[in-house]
């Protein structure tokens, strides 16, 4: 009686496993020596204010931070993104007085249509830290069959997908004049 | 027995598989975000323009901000040594108290690093890009040009505003 009480307990494991997640392949096991880079274009620099200003860059500005990506057009990634909540008076993260640190908005978009470098017309915009879409944009309609399988030596096709980084700073009265910097690092890998 | 230890290792096969892939290549990046907090510049005003007295059928008053004692002082002080960029509306209207007149003035900057007009130069559209003194100070005499053809006695009174930014 005991055994079918836990084979009950395992099924429904397994079923409510199926119920919430649909069935996705990740591609990306499959091409662990295929070629993926990132590299930044621009950083996002804010420029000189005076105490109590605030300050944005926008998307399409030609300010804004850009990332470009570079790999295989038909795989997934999956973007991370991890973002200070301020910049710091000479990098001094241990500061916690308005004085010595500003508040940073951060919002971001990704372009995958094989635009070129600050072509945002169709960006698409995310507001998660992370976020997963493909290289180059898929048309709509069914998937493409797979392409073949690549053996020995192979030149991996390539396609370039861009990132943009902006926002906004809000010093305060109080804000010290000088230099405030941070870091912001973006993770990508095939998924 | 033999049944249920299969099926156990079934399940953790479920489970476990998914999510776990390993060996992707990944790359990851910084870039950097700056921002510079300026000390803000501080515009005091030390004299106003005084056009003197007017004589009967004078046509234009003419305030040289190089030389005459009648033009307008101010006074910058911010981050020594710094650059700035002046930006003023050279045209502006005097309006007579009371109603009834407009002038229009045109006005002349001149500017220097000490509290010496005679060291001053004019401020044009060329070299407004400036650098703040060693003191952190500057300093800018205001003049200009008014025209007093068919103009109504009066008073008329009127502002000059000026822009300065870092640069």
């Amino acid at each position: 009686m005991k055994h079918y009480l836990f084979v009950v307990s395992c099924l429904s494991l397994v079923v409510s496993s199926t119920l919430v997640q649909a069935q996705e392949i990740p591609f990306g096991s499959y091409y662990t020596g295929a070629p993926i880079s990132l590299f930044t274009i621009r950083d996002l620099d804010f420029g000189t204010i005076v105490a109590g200003d605030i300050k944005e860059r926008t998307l399409g500005s030609g300010d804004e931070a850009v990332l470009e990506l570079e790999g295989i057009p038909y795989l997934d990634v999956i973007v991370t993104i991890t973002a200070p909540d301020y910049v710091y008076l000479d990098g001094d993260d241990l500061c916690v007085l308005p004085a010595c640190r500003i508040p940073l908005t951060l919002n971001y978009a990704y372009t995958n249509n094989l635009e070129l470098t600050d072509q945002i017309g169709s960006a698409i915009l995310f507001a998660t830290s992370t976020v997963r879409f493909p290289i180059q944009r898929r048309v709509t309609g069914p998937p493409m069959p797979p392409p073949d399988p690549f053996l020995g030596s192979v030149t991996y096709p390539s396609a370039a997908a861009y990132i943009y980084i902006y926002g906004s700073l809000t010093s305060s009265i109080s804000s010290s004049a000088g230099d405030y910097q941070n870091t912001i690092t973006v993770t990508v890998e095939y998924f | 027995m033999r049944i249920l230890l299969a099926f156990i290792a079934l399940c953790t096969g479920y489970i476990v598989g998914p999510g776990t892939v390993m060996g992707q290549p990944r790359e990851s990046v910084s870039i950097s975000v700056g921002l510079a907090i300026e000390s803000s510049i501080e515009i005091e005003t030390i004299s106003n323009i005084n056009l003197g007295r007017i004589q009967p059928g004078q046509g234009e008053v003419f305030i040289d901000p190089k030389s005459d004692p009648g033009a307008g002082l101010l006074k910058l002080s911010g981050r020594p040594d710094a650059l700035i960029r002046i930006s003023f509306a050279e045209r502006r209207e005097l309006i007579r108290v009371g109603g009834g007149g407009v002038i229009q003035f045109l006005y002349l900057l001149a500017g220097s690093t000490r509290d010496e007009q005679s060291t001053s130069d004019l401020i044009q559209l060329e070299n407004r890009d400036l650098r703040m003194g060693r003191s952190g100070e500057y300093f800018i005499w205001v003049g200009g040009t008014v025209s007093l053809d068919g103009v109504v006695f009066g008073q008329y009174e009127g502002e000059f505003t000026i822009e300065i930014d870092y640069l």
